[in-house]
């Protein structure tokens, strides 16, 4: 999947996709746009835009395009990683931010189920010290 | 050329001159320095490796300055001027006319200031895009916990960020995956990032580390992201009570991630910090440094800093002759 940033209005039209299926402009605008209070042709924009990503797809329908997203919202969810790490500059670690764990290194499966191993063996020591 | 800009740009030669001399005299020192830092407690070691990261950048900047007291102070006729009495060679004083520079030297600023801007220019651009990035990111407040921000996402991340004002974000996926005492130790361990300002500190390290030789600031900057990271730790396993609650919280939230599928060419097995982690949490904590050894040690730099000021003045002013009459 090839990776970019979305802007808010993306999100939400998306999000509206995921929810109807099919959706025309109007409709779109009915549920995205009008408490916004931009007009059709901003939401009519950020439809394009979200075909030219290839997050979503048209088809013709009569006089006017109907929309639909190209993934599922389990999909895109299950892309997160890379979504994220798309969406902030270089890697994670090395940035502006402090993460809890490494967003983009993961320990190797042994590696992981030893130190689990050892934790739990702690646990269960101290457990016996104090009862 | 003014006196004043040809001082100034004396003493930006200075400071390439400081710069190259730290980073050597650091190149040469880290293996023994990071062999001493072994068993030292995890904040001290953070602390001390970011002063080694921020020195070819900060020291070589306060050691000109210090340089022009003398001329600054007789300016304000606080001081007696000296520079009448040694005519002829470099002056680093905003008053008096200094030797011209040479076509070497101004190659040698050109440089500096080229490559002063190669270090400045992608960490504004990063610093722009993570705001931006930060801004899109649907939260809400996390409930009792104000100073806490959940980040409506299915990605098991925590993280702060904010340079002066740094915020704790939790994904609402850790806080329905994790049991309490684990979703506790990831919010002390991310608030204790931000009562560090540690995204600051971070920033500082990476932008005045530039002069480093590449290898070694490799090792700094990796050393101080670990240290950083027990140091947090630490802090969160003192917080909550519990160090081991911190090494399964670690763990846990690495199973999440390792469920998420990585896209290729991001992931590095056994490449991240968590198996040394998670053993500094199992091994018994190093005493804490005490609090009153931080503002001592900063004294006897400022007393060595105010002391020193004179003989630095004069040897700056002499190696810059010289320099000039070999280039």
């Amino acid at each position: 999947m090839r990776r970019h940033m979305l802007g808010r209005l993306e999100v939400a039209v998306l999000d509206h996709l995921w929810s109807s299926g099919l959706a025309e402009v109007r409709a779109v605008h009915a549920a995205v746009g009008a408490a916004r209070g931009i007009s059709p042709n901003t939401v009519h924009s950020a439809l394009e835009r979200l075909v030219r990503k290839g997050l979503a797809e048209r088809r013709k329908a009569g006089r006017a395009y109907q929309y639909r997203a190209r993934l599922s919202r389990e999909e895109w969810m299950a892309h997160g990683l890379e979504r994220l790490a798309s969406e902030v500059p270089g890697t994670p670690a090395d940035t502006l931010i402090a993460a809890f764990v490494d967003m983009t290194e993961r320990a190797g499966e042994t590696q992981l189920a030893e130190l689990e191993r050892r934790v739990r063996a702690r646990r269960r020591r101290a457990r016996k010290e104090r009862g | 050329m003014s006196a004043r800009l040809a001082s100034l740009e004396l003493g930006l030669i200075a400071a390439i001159g400081f710069a190259a001399v730290t980073s050597v005299c650091l190149a040469l020192a880290w293996p023994w320095l990071r062999a001493r830092l072994a068993g030292v407690h995890p904040a001290l070691r953070a602390r001390l490796v970011w002063l080694a990261a921020i020195a070819p950048g900060a020291l070589p900047a306060l050691l000109v300055a210090l340089c022009f007291v003398p001329g600054l102070l007789a300016a304000a006729g606080l001081g007696h001027d000296h520079c009448t009495h040694h005519p002829g060679h470099a002056h680093l004083c905003l008053k008096h006319a200094s030797i011209p520079l040479t076509r070497a030297g101004m190659g040698l600023l050109a440089l500096a200031a080229a490559l002063l801007a190669a270090a400045i220019v992608p960490e504004v651009v990063s610093l722009v895009r993570t705001r931006r990035w930060l801004a899109r990111l649907p939260r809400r407040a996390m409930r009792h916990a104000d100073d806490v921000e959940v980040v409506e996402s299915e990605t098991p991340f925590a993280f702060a960020a904010g340079l002066l004002r740094p915020r704790t974000h939790v994904a609402a996926r850790l806080l329905e995956s994790l049991p309490a005492p684990q979703l506790a130790a990831v919010v002390e361990h991310e608030r204790a990032h931000a009562r560090r300002r540690d995204p600051l500190a971070r920033l500082a390290a990476r932008v005045l580390s530039r002069a480093h030789l590449p290898w070694v600031r490799r090792a700094l900057l990796s050393e101080l992201a670990v240290a950083t990271e027990e140091a947090c730790d630490a802090e969160a396993g003192r917080r909550v009570g519990d160090r081991l609650a911190v090494a399964e919280a670690i763990l846990a939230v690495e199973r999440l991630f390792a469920a998420v599928p990585a896209p290729a060419g991001l992931t590095g097995f056994g490449g991240n910090s968590v198996a040394e982690r998670v053993r500094a949490l199992l091994a018994v904590e190093p005493q804490a440094p005490p609090r009153q050894g931080y503002r001592i040690a900063a004294a006897l730099a400022c007393a060595l800093g105010v002391a020193g000021i004179d003989p630095l003045h004069h040897l700056t002013e002499h190696l810059l002759a010289l320099a000039a009459r070999l280039l």
